[in-house]
């Protein structure tokens, strides 16, 4: 069985580690990775510091036998072969630049059949959004107005939450957007995720799901969503 | 989940105000020329920021908790100032910094670096008119060199942006010399402090290599001025490929940086892995790249914390050790197999040992390797 997808609902390094750590241990000893950090990277000062970030957080999951190494891709560059990699990694920011830059640079495409091709693929809150069906979980990230809403879908018909704290408001924006725009949304915690292999969408840590009314289900690890 | 506020409009439309006092014409393509009839009358005049201070540079490799691992800015040297309790109202330096840009790692050609020396002038506490006074300045400074204004031209942008914890929007002015971006000048109106206030800073800078680089009177001037030997081939974006990683490499060394799989040692060992693998098909020579690189480095005044000696020592033993990595990738992407054997190892024993140890079908991919001899 190949672990394919591994959609995590945000956190700090140490947070996510566990779940992290399950992504890192798929891949071969001297895996190159490609990170994509276009949601949060749009300055110099923000794009080195987004060079830090995975750096360290690949020292977390490297030793002296282990030979982890990565390349960035922003926008303005061009079109990198996803097949030259072992992964794809899509970090957080904001999901709608995130969506929106994506798709006017053809990266979307790229990824979608890279995806679709087998590819490994790790997102983290926002990349972890857009494989969903809907953005419209984090709609109040729509701070340039973006027509469009639509993700990859590739988590049947899934849309993703990111940053759970189980907060009653929360839970009310949930049910909202579910009334509202017809989804069935997983809500990850910080340090959740979600796995999808040839078994269907597992769960790692806890998740709820959220349907237009139906009882809110609750997930846990090692349990597949039905 | 970033949201940072936009007032992008009321500042472009202030910043333009100040941009025709200093002589940049709006085109309908939102970049601005120079107008060269108030530009024409201060080339040549003494350059007042000249009179700022300079002081010596930060380390390339920052203290923890600061913004980056490693100094990406002259104008980083404010969060020792800040560090080191100065009061920043009415601060001025002009610092000629090393600093890193990880960035650009895989994205290196002729023109471009991972690591510079960034020319950095910045006032603290002052107002957008001494900015663009400033910027005019940096203008002027590629005007000495070229006083064709037909060959440049500006852009204004605001930015939001991010140090750490800090969230602020910058004006961004960026100066560009035949199509090539040559310098910039931001201001941040309101930069947040550690005391909880907030400063205006102004700055200009311009990397020292990209700047003598894109104002080279002679075309065949390669960007890594001293490694004129190299550039003996038609592609100079490999040659420059091959010799950045090195260069960058040295610096860290001679810094005190020693390769690790944990940052700061993760970066050094990442960029010696692109010169081990991007040498493979021009095999030049590694000591000579490094003797360069450290009295480049020398010349440009970095201390020398790790000397030239100790520095080859620990460059060596690292591409030997990157080679063995690249064997085992090698073998793991092209038939799948894993090779057991200890990279620290020198290369002649490290093959020896796969030799001993592993099938026909990994030994005959093993000697198709262009392998170097490091090991000398």
């Amino acid at each position: 069985m190949i672990n394919k997808l591994f959609l995590g609902g945000g956190g700090d390094i140490e947070m996510s580690y566990a779940f992290d750590k399950l992504f890192f241990d798929s891949l071969p000893q001297n895996a190159n990775i490609l990170y994509i950090p276009v949601a949060m990277a749009t300055t110099m000062a923000k794009k080195e510091a987004c060079f830090d970030w995975f750096s360290k957080l690949i020292s977390n999951h490297s030793d002296n036998d282990r030979n982890i190494d990565f390349s960035m891709w922003n926008s303005g560059e061009s079109l990198p072969n996803l097949h030259n990699y072992n992964a794809v990694y899509v970090g957080g920011g904001n999901t709608y630049r995130l969506l929106s830059v994506l798709e006017k640079t053809g990266t979307l495409d790229l990824l979608r059949r890279y995806i679709e091709s087998g590819g490994v693929y790790y997102g983290g809150s926002a990349g972890a959004v857009i494989v969903g069906k809907s953005l419209r979980t984090v709609e109040e990230e729509n701070l340039e107005n973006y027509s469009k809403h639509d993700g990859i879908d590739f988590i049947n018909k899934l849309s993703i939450f990111p940053h759970f704290s189980g907060s009653e408001e929360q839970k009310s924006i949930i049910q909202n957007i579910c009334g509202s725009h017809a989804l069935k949304i997983a809500a990850l915690p910080e340090g959740s995720g979600l796995i999808i292999n040839d078994r269907g969408i597992n769960v790692y840590g806890n998740m709820y799901l959220y349907e237009q009314e139906k009882k809110t289900l609750f997930y846990t690890s090692g349990e597949i969503i039905k | 989940m970033e949201k940072i506020p936009n007032q992008e409009k009321e500042a472009i439309s202030r910043s333009e105000n100040f941009a025709t006092s200093i002589g940049l014409v709006i085109q309908s393509d939102g970049k601005y020329f120079l107008d060269g009839k108030i530009y024409a009358k201060d080339i040549q005049n003494e350059n007042p920021l000249e009179h700022i201070p300079t002081i010596k540079p930060d380390k390339v490799l920052r203290p923890e908790g600061d913004t980056t691992i490693f100094t990406s800015a002259g104008i980083q040297h404010l969060e020792t100032l800040e560090r080191d309790k100065i009061n920043l109202e009415g601060e001025k330096f002009a610092i000629e910094q090393p600093v890193v840009r990880s960035q650009f790692m895989d994205k290196i050609r002729e023109g471009y670096s991972t690591a510079f020396i960034d020319e950095t002038v910045a006032q603290f506490g002052v107002s957008i008119e001494d900015f663009f006074d400033m910027c005019k300045q940096m203008v002027l400074n590629s005007l000495n060199h070229d006083a064709d204004v037909q060959k440049y031209f500006v852009t204004i942008e605001n930015q939001d942006d991010r140090w750490g914890q800090k969230k602020f929007t910058k004006l961004v002015v960026t100066l560009y010399y035949g199509g090539d971006e040559v310098s910039e000048g931001i201001y941040i109106d309101k930069f947040p402090k550690i005391d909880g206030q907030t400063t205006s800073i102004s700055e200009i800078c311009r990397g020292t290599e990209r700047f003598n680089w894109v104002h080279r009177k002679n075309n065949d001037q390669p960007y890594f001025i001293g490694f004129e030997e190299f550039y003996n081939l038609e592609n100079r974006d490999n040659i420059a490929r091959i010799i950045d990683p090195i260069r960058t490499a040295t610096l860290m060394l001679m810094q005190g940086v020693t390769p690790s799989h944990k940052d700061p040692g993760f970066r050094l060992r990442q960029l010696i892995k692109r010169f081990v693998e991007r040498n493979m098909e021009f095999s030049f020579s590694e000591n000579r790249l490094l003797d360069l690189s450290y009295d480049y480095w020398l010349k440009s005044n970095v201390e020398g914390i790790v000397g030239k000696d100790e520095t080859i020592k620990l460059l060596k033993k690292e591409i030997v050790r990157a080679q063995n990595v690249y064997i085992v990738s090698c073998i793991e992407k092209d038939i799948g197999k894993k090779i057991k054997v200890d990279v620290n190892l020198n290369t002649d024993e490290f093959v020896k040992r796969i030799h001993s140890s592993s099938s026909e079908e990994i030994i005959r991919a093993v000697k198709n390797i262009n392998l170097q001899d490091y090991d000398k």
